[in-house]
């Protein structure tokens, strides 16, 4: 079996696994269009691989992953730019803040919890919410609905009534500029403690919250989470020194290569009974983060920083 | 005349019985290592060194190989809100070797690692025990060793190798012996100790070192200086590695829709 050593990691992988587990991760996320980093985070820590240096190396091989799509989305004319580039701004500030964030808690002992306890959250948010978005996916089908007029909600008057409102041609809408670069910093801070692009997130909250057109949202996504992961990739090697190139280049081989049969695969089998199959995998990694939370360690020692 | 023959006779006999006796008093203990540097490349996936030696024919050998003795400070797991399990305390021991690791024959494989016997040569873990001071911030010392230990167990840095050692065909005095020896890939760069310790009617006898060199060479070295001295620059070049790598696989698959 073909070993590599991980400088930064300080330990050999097999490399046919590690690329094994890259190409799973971008596999299903080729199929199912969504992130494949909230996933690749966790398999390296069960892999043994410290977890911010983990974390720090999925953000590395993001980069390239993203890169192959962007691409494509922009040949296509789906990247809104202006809304892209304020939430890219909002979002090199939130990762530096988490970058921080994470040292910090690594001088504290306390950075692999935060990690562990981030995904918990997010992974059963984003699980629970496309297992119940499925569900109801398949009722509509069954059931034949009269339209209403929906009322305007309380966050739609309120993001009205923020100053600069301004257009953004490409989407089609009208918000105030503070509104993406203050969900763009959020989503940084949550990009660079879990060492994830943030598509996951940032697809929700520029459907639900920024309110823009799909087809924009997944191409101005992809551009956004580029320059993300990029900044967040040279911060933290510069900062904490836990990127692991070569680490992320087994990775990206696996899951560009991956993502790109996925999704061959999406455009033959894609449907609700599979966004179901990945809600579930997806509870199953918080349910197995949640019991390590939950339950006694093995070993009730050690090394402070993750390491 | 009587005086003189005495004289004769007693010195060279005296003399012969010194020489003997010297010879008798320095037992051939050897030992060598081959190889005794390792180099850390790109492939590498731990080494095997391989000990061997010669001892007195009724004597017995433990070769230990140590690391660096370091300050270590770890986080001490507990429960936080009655709840959740995250690092609640500090323990901090003092003067721990890096690796410990112990490899011994099939007689001395029966004798466990904790008893009077190993006490009494100053190796294994209940020897190690005594070694290190340990400070914890919840006062429960042999408790947090106990956890120190399954930590750097699980690692592969701490282990008592049974069976490992093989004892050759006597020759007259001397009994060779061989030992074949792991070094995890988690041994990081450094010098280590390779220790031959000779034992005869539970007491040691000799003790012969020899030093085992782990060193990063080509591109891991490369890498490692990079990443730590420049690492912005490390962070710069790994991100357009990567971009380069998605444009390839781009322009192969002509531009798939790529992960989140």
């Amino acid at each position: 079996m073909p070993h590599l050593y991980l400088p930064i990691a300080g330990n050999s992988v097999n490399v046919l696994f590690i690329f094994a587990v890259g190409g799973a991760v971008g596999l299903l996320s080729g199929i199912f269009g969504v992130g494949g980093g909230f996933l690749m985070t966790p398999l390296l820590i069960m892999l043994g691989i410290p977890p911010t240096v983990a974390a720090a190396s999925d953000s590395n091989q993001i980069v390239g992953a993203s890169t192959s799509g962007t691409l494509a989305h922009y040949r296509l004319g789906n990247v809104d730019f202006k809304m892209g580039l304020l939430l890219l701004v909002g979002g090199v500030g939130g990762g530096a803040v988490g970058v921080q964030i994470i040292k910090i808690l690594r001088a504290s002992g306390n950075a692999d919890f935060l990690i562990n306890i981030t995904y918990v959250i997010m992974l059963g948010f984003v699980g629970g919410y496309m297992f119940i978005e499925s569900l109801q996916s398949l009722r509509k089908r069954q059931v034949v609905h009269t339209p209403t007029r929906k009322k305007e909600s309380g966050y739609g008057r309120l993001i009205k009534k923020l100053p600069y409102q301004t257009t953004f041609v490409k989407s089609g809408i009208e918000v105030s500029l503070f509104l993406p670069l203050i969900l763009g910093t959020l989503v940084g801070i949550l990009s660079a403690i879990m060492g994830v692009g943030g598509g996951f997130i940032m697809v929700p909250v520029m459907v639900y919250l920024l309110r823009m057109p799909m087809h924009v949202v997944v191409g101005t996504t992809l551009f956004q989470i580029l320059f993300t992961c990029m900044g967040v990739t040279i911060m933290q090697a510069s900062t904490n020194h836990t990127v692991d190139f070569v680490l992320a280049v087994i990775l990206l081989a696996g899951s560009t290569l991956g993502a790109q049969i996925g999704a061959k695969i999406s455009r033959k089998i894609a449907g609700d009974q599979l966004k179901i199959l990945l809600a579930t995998l997806v509870l199953l990694v918080m349910v197995k983060m949640l019991f390590d939370l939950l339950l006694p360690p093995g070993i009730m020692l050690s090394y402070k920083g993750g390491h | 005349m009587l005086k003189r023959i005495l004289l004769t006779i007693t010195w060279p006999a005296l003399i012969l019985i010194a020489l003997t006796t010297t010879g008798m008093a320095a037992p051939p203990v050897s030992v060598q290592i081959e190889p005794n540097l390792v180099s850390i490349g790109a492939m590498y996936n731990g080494a095997e060194v391989v000990a061997t030696g010669e001892i007195p024919s009724d004597a017995q050998v433990i070769v230990q190989v140590t690391g660096d003795r370091e300050d270590i400070v770890l986080s001490e797991k507990g429960k936080a809100f009655g709840l959740l399990w995250m690092n609640t305390g500090e323990v901090t021991l003092y003067g721990a070797p890096t690796v410990y690791m112990l490899y011994l024959s099939e007689t001395d494989s029966s004798k466990g690692s904790g008893n009077a016997h190993w006490r009494d040569v100053g190796v294994g873990f209940e020897s190690l025990r005594k070694q290190i001071t340990l400070k914890s911030s919840n006062g429960k010392a042999d408790l947090d060793f106990d956890e120190f230990l399954k930590l750097k167990q699980k690692e592969g840095l701490y282990a008592i190798h049974k069976d490992a050692l093989i004892y050759g065909k006597e020759e007259g005095a001397i009994r060779p012996f061989s030992c074949k020896m792991f070094m995890p890939p988690r041994m990081h760069q450094g010098t280590y100790e390779v220790t031959a310790i000779v034992i005869e009617d539970g007491k040691v006898l000799k003790k012969v070192t020899e030093q085992l060199k782990i060193k990063r060479a080509g591109l891991t070295q490369f890498m490692t200086r990079l990443a730590l001295n420049h690492g912005t620059l490390y962070g710069v070049m790994a991100c357009l590695v990567a971009l380069m790598a998605g444009l390839f696989m781009g322009l192969v698959f002509k531009g798939g829709k790529g992960a989140h």
